[in-house]
């Protein structure tokens, strides 16, 4: 990793701001937002300008924030990103106020989101760790069974602003990487994760929530290959993204082609989601909390870690491919040959279950529940 | 400790992405979209696994996932031929339309209470259109009909 003279940062040198990665960032953002379609040009001038004084600043936010050459990355890396997020939050109200198109009420909204989840990981910082679970579970299970669909407008603003809490609570029981580049890397792509997992699920068109969970499953491969899974986060996208969700897309539209039906915006009852809400809850706090039990001792007694007989092709090494291939071919030949028998099955039964079908029932309307029986 | 607070980090991550598709395959009522919840969890799965092969240097979770990539692609092939032969059933993709599947003594599931729809959520949303419109002659767009008529 010469590319991000990790090295230069220590001794005080500008160091990051220096490599290519700092200015592919800001460029490719810049010309991201430039292509972005939103409104008439002028507006979309301003946008841009706005827009890109946010992420230019987002950058030079460093002196801002008091980083000092003695004090390293990642300690001065949470009042970097308060700074960053103000400003950027700043820029994306001033692109709403001034164009017409929801793109910036979106923008100013996610940045206000993600604003306020570092403000409160960094204010729960303080607190013990326990407590700081506690409080998460707390604020999820209301911030979800307020933003249910369903639920008003009013009560999913609330049921933002919790899940932002939450969120920032969560991120703050995360241990520092070590690895500077990969702190960002992974909060960026994290942060991304969880926003549009949760936008996923409580968006009322289903068509937004299938982007939404588009960009889920982008940023997973980013964090697969953040991992070192070069082959799986690639896969990830080419499978996922390219080839299963759009087979989604396509038969929500052969299903749903008139709008939006009755059953997008409401759920099971109050009862339901509340429960629903915390069993989920109760999943995530309770793997958070023993993840946080969790030390080098206890976790290299379940197995023991041994070093990796070849250093060039264990997984994320040099080799990464080879290593792979042998591993999947090789120890699990079998799986595979089970996999393609299994594959092939399933296009046998997907196309079967089609063609079997009988005369179709005469169309109902789709807009009205069904009745009780 | 450095792959020790990796670990942490990627499985916080799986977790989270685990437990939200929990919540939306419950809460949520059309079967696509419970189906999207369903791929998410299986997505929170991928990520802890690879965390867990990363942390003890094996090729076993990363393997795991490669198997769950082609199950879930068989698994979407035959859910969504499914949800359409459900579909040419009731013409819609509720799941409450199916509830005389429960156990026999359950009560049935009635909604009490249904949204109006909003008047910008009745027709989904519209493209702007790119390019220019290319002026046409009317004479030219009279020809045109009648060729289509004929």
């Amino acid at each position: 990793m010469t590319l991000f003279a990790q090295s230069a940062i220590a001794d005080g040198s500008p160091g990051f701001t220096h490599t290519p990665l700092f200015w592919a960032l800001i460029l490719g953002s810049f010309g991201l937002w430039l292509l972005l379609p939103a409104g008439a040009t002028p507006v979309r001038a301003l946008g841009a300008l706005a827009g890109g004084f946010g992420l230019v600043m987002l950058f030079l936010a460093a002196p801002l924030a008091g980083w000092s050459a003695d004090e390293t990355w990642s300690e001065s890396a949470p009042k970097l990103a308060v700074a960053a997020l103000s400003l950027l939050t700043i820029a994306a109200a001033l692109g709403a106020a001034f164009s017409r198109g929801k793109l910036f009420v979106v923008l100013a909204i996610c940045a206000a989101v993600l604003w306020i989840a570092a403000l409160a990981g960094i204010a729960a910082l303080e607190v013990s760790p326990p407590l700081r679970i506690i409080l998460t579970i707390a604020f999820s299970l209301a911030g979800v069974a307020l933003y249910f669909p369903g639920a008003r407008r009013r009560q999913r603003a609330v049921g933002l602003l919790l899940s932002a809490l939450a969120l920032g609570l969560v991120a703050s029981l995360a241990p520092g990487l070590g690895d500077d580049v990969e702190q960002v890397l992974f909060g960026v792509l994290a942060t991304v994760v969880a926003v549009s997992a949760v936008a996923t699920i409580s968006m009322r068109s289903p068509v937004y929530a299938a982007i939404w969970f588009a960009v889920t499953l982008l940023t997973t491969g980013g964090l697969l290959l953040l991992e070192g899974a070069a082959f799986l986060g690639v896969a990830t996208v080419v499978v996922y993204a390219g080839a299963i969700l759009v087979t989604f897309l396509f038969v929500l539209m052969l299903a749903q082609p008139e709008g939006h039906a009755y059953y997008d915006r409401i759920s099971w009852g109050t009862y339901a989601v509340f429960v629903a809400a915390i069993a989920g809850m109760a999943i995530i706090g309770g793997l958070t909390y023993r993840l946080m039990e969790l030390d080098g001792t206890a976790a290299a007694a379940v197995v023991e870690r041994q070093p990796p007989a070849n250093e060039e092709t264990r997984p994320g090494g040099e080799k990464h491919m080879v290593g792979m291939g042998g591993a999947l071919f090789g120890r699990h030949l079998i799986a595979v040959e089970a996999a393609g028998v299994l594959l092939l099955a399933a296009l046998v039964g997907a196309a079967s279950i089609n063609l079997a079908r009988k005369e179709e029932t005469p169309a109902t309307n789709n807009r009205q529940p069904a009745t009780a029986p | 400790m450095n792959d020790l607070a990796a670990l942490q980090n990627y499985l916080l991550v799986g977790a989270l992405l685990f437990g939200v598709g929990l919540v939306g395959f419950v809460v949520r009522r059309n079967m696509i979209v419970m189906f999207l919840c369903v791929e998410m969890m299986l997505q929170g799965v991928a990520v802890s696994l690879v965390a867990w092969g990363r942390f003890h240097g094996d090729w076993g979770g990363q393997m795991l996932v490669i198997f769950i990539i082609a199950v879930a692609a068989c698994e979407a092939a035959i859910g969504l031929a499914l949800i359409l032969a459900l579909y040419h059933q009731s013409k819609r993709l509720d799941v409450a339309f199916w509830q005389d599947l429960r156990e026999e003594g359950q009560p049935a599931f009635v909604d009490r209470r249904i949204p109006e729809t909003p008047a910008d959520e009745r027709v989904w949303p519209r493209l702007t259109p790119a390019g220019i419109e290319p002026a046409i002659d009317e004479r030219e767009r009279e020809r045109r009909r009648h060729r289509t008529r004929v």
